[in-house]
């Protein structure tokens, strides 16, 4: 049967033409994220198919190149005493701020081929506030701009977020090669902006107790169990962490990551899932030395071995969203290559904390949340501060279009192991708002 | 349930049914069955509605050639679209534009869309493995797909 309106009367057919101007449309609520044309064979006339992002005109086979990303603006509020000790390093002004601007490079090299490329574009290192004798400074990357009769201009920089090549070698798995996320959580591989459902990352993800990213090979895929059961699975062999140098690896250990998932896609879809990481981090630096000609050798600063076990745990049905992550860390020095921390050597550790987030999503694509978490803070522990930080925010995500996304959210801390009169003791709160888009 | 007001009833799901039509531009009556069509030369003759969702969710997939699956998508704008996401992937119109933009910041890539039923049908005959749907009155040429077992027409069908 061919479409109802071409065989009804004429009547019907104006009286529908003029109802469809009133009736809501469910699909346009996404026509915005409708995309330019694409060709095969170099014939527009042949075949065209297009792509549910902007992006380059492309082929199924060979498609050249896609650009897209997400970007963000926030504005952040700290209600915390002026004498704060964290607004040594927090905003100590409300502030206006473009957070990220990351740009995806998506190619499909081939039928089974394809390569991607996230870099966050940023203003770093020009404002990055460091530590310098005592005091805390913002830094300064100025440089005489040549084009501009050598006045001074601040210069920004970029950060590669990963850097693939997949090869599907078989339905249930591919090959992946370059600087790939750490597949781990949640929050570490949806970490786009528009995506994740609040305005900060939790501390947990941002003390890193699994490199966020690392670079060597990560062989990944999933497979059907059962009805509406898949298994998910990863297993990376790397490098390591990539703070310290991320296009070389200071030892000859190569860490291992393995995560398992399992997705449930019945009354809603519930996700659990568990990532292992073991690796060694190291830190050196190169000598020359004369022995009958010119040798080199390592002299090592610092070393220490490391495991991680996370647990993820995601469930969504109809507008109900609920997410939780778990990570434990143990990192343990050589004993005579501990790293200087404080006038001392730091200590073997296990950190461990998590989060849970969980909302309902309004008609209006209206999402209020509230978010739980209780983490340690790597940056912090090198400030002495051991404890734990206890956060609890809520907020409202608002997703007018599949594109953009409104956040506002109020967040309050505190270090329930503090001693009276440390750094800890100090409580945190603070408004954040955010505009997020997808493009 | 006296016969004037069944014929009210039956003339405003006419002027629904025909609202959706002219504005989407599709050719999909409210309740034909939707076909799920391959070219005319794929060895495959039916598909399970979970491996039909891996396909749609982009997550790879092989025929029954050995070939990865390349699914296909109506036009965001078409019912048949906002049907078949409904039924295959659990999702509405506005979830599914969600889903998508989330997923290629995942990292991953949706299906291709194509824009005319033309374009869709000439996609199916060329590009071994390709798998859209279609409205049944909308499939002849192309090989139709046995869903859980069943076939369009039969009253168990689940695109229906």
């Amino acid at each position: 049967m061919n479409a109802s309106c071409p065989k009804r009367p004429l009547a019907a057919a104006a009286a529908c033409s003029a109802l469809c101007l009133l009736l809501p449309a469910p699909a346009r609520a996404q026509s915005d994220s409708d995309s330019g044309a694409s060709t095969l064979d170099g014939d527009p006339a042949a075949l065209v198919l297009q792509d549910e992002q902007p992006g380059a005109a492309q082929a199924l086979e060979g498609e050249p190149m896609k650009i897209y990303g997400f970007g963000d603006i926030g504005y952040r509020h700290m209600l915390v005493p002026e004498d704060s000790p964290w607004l040594v390093y927090l905003n100590r002004h409300p502030s206006f701020f473009v957070g990220h601007l990351n740009f995806y490079f998506d190619a499909q090299l081939a039928e089974r081929w394809r390569a991607l490329a996230e870099v966050r574009f940023t203003y770093l290192p020009q404002g990055g506030w460091r530590t310098n004798e005592g005091r805390v400074e913002y830094g300064n990357s100025d440089s005489a701009d040549y084009a501009d009769f050598t006045r001074d201009r601040a210069v920004g920089g970029l950060m590669i977020e990963r850097a693939t090549i997949d090869y599907v070698a078989f339905p249930f798995l591919t090959i992946q090669a370059g600087q790939f996320l750490t597949p781990y959580g949640i929050w570490n591989v949806d970490h786009g902006s528009p995506v994740i459902i609040g305005v900060t990352p939790p501390f947990i993800i941002g003390a890193k107790l699994l490199p966020p990213a690392q670079v060597g090979l990560l062989a990944h895929g999933s497979s059907g169990v059962a009805r509406d059961l898949e298994l998910g699975y990863a297993l990376g062999l790397a490098n390591g962490r990539t703070d310290l140098i991320p296009y070389e690896d200071l030892d000859s250990n190569k860490a291992l990551t393995l995560r398992l998932s399992l997705t449930l896609r019945k009354f809603g879809e519930l996700q659990l899932g568990s990532t292992f990481y073991a690796g060694r981090t190291t830190d050196n630096y190169r000598q020359i030395y004369f022995d009958s000609g010119p040798k080199s050798r390592e002299v090592v600063k610092y070393q220490y071995d490391e495991r991680s076990l996370a647990f993820d745990l995601r469930f969504t049905h109809a507008g109900f969203h609920l997410q939780a992550e778990a990570i434990v860390n143990e990192r343990k020095f050589d004993d005579d290559l501990r790293a200087p921390l404080n006038g001392g050597l730091e200590p073997d550790r296990r950190n461990a904390g998590g989060y849970a987030l969980t909302g309902y999503r309004l008609p209006l694509e209206i999402m209020p949340y509230v978010k739980g978490e209780y983490s340690p803070d790597r940056a912090l522990q090198a400030l002495g501060v051991d404890e734990n930080v206890a956060l609890f925010t809520g907020g409202i995500n608002f997703r007018p279009v599949p594109r953009v996304v409104f956040k506002g959210e109020y967040t309050y801390g505190f270090f329930p192991g503090a001693e009276p009169g440390g750094f800890a003791a100090n409580d945190l709160a603070g408004l954040d708002f955010q505009v997020a888009w997808a493009f | 349930m006296n016969s004037s007001n069944l014929n009210r009833r039956q003339l405003f799901a006419s002027l629904i049914g025909s609202a959706l039509a002219l504005q989407t531009g599709s050719v999909l009556a409210i309740a034909e069955p939707i076909a799920v069509v391959m070219g005319g030369r794929s060895g495959q003759r039916s598909i399970s509605l979970d491996r039909l969702r891996r396909v749609f969710l982009a997550l790879p997939t092989n025929d029954d050639d050995g070939r990865p699956f390349v699914p296909i998508n109506q036009a965001q704008a078409s019912v048949v679209r906002a049907r078949f996401d409904q039924r295959v992937l659990g999702m509405s119109a506005e979830v599914i534009a969600r889903h998508w933009v989330d997923q290629r910041l995942r990292g991953r890539r949706p299906p291709r869309t194509a824009p005319t039923q033309a374009v869709l049908r000439r996609a199916l005959q060329e590009l071994p493995g390709a798998i859209s749907y279609l409205p049944l009155s909308a499939a002849d040429g192309l090989r139709v797909l046995v869903i859980e077992g069943r076939q369009p027409n039969d009253a168990q069908y689940a695109l229906r």
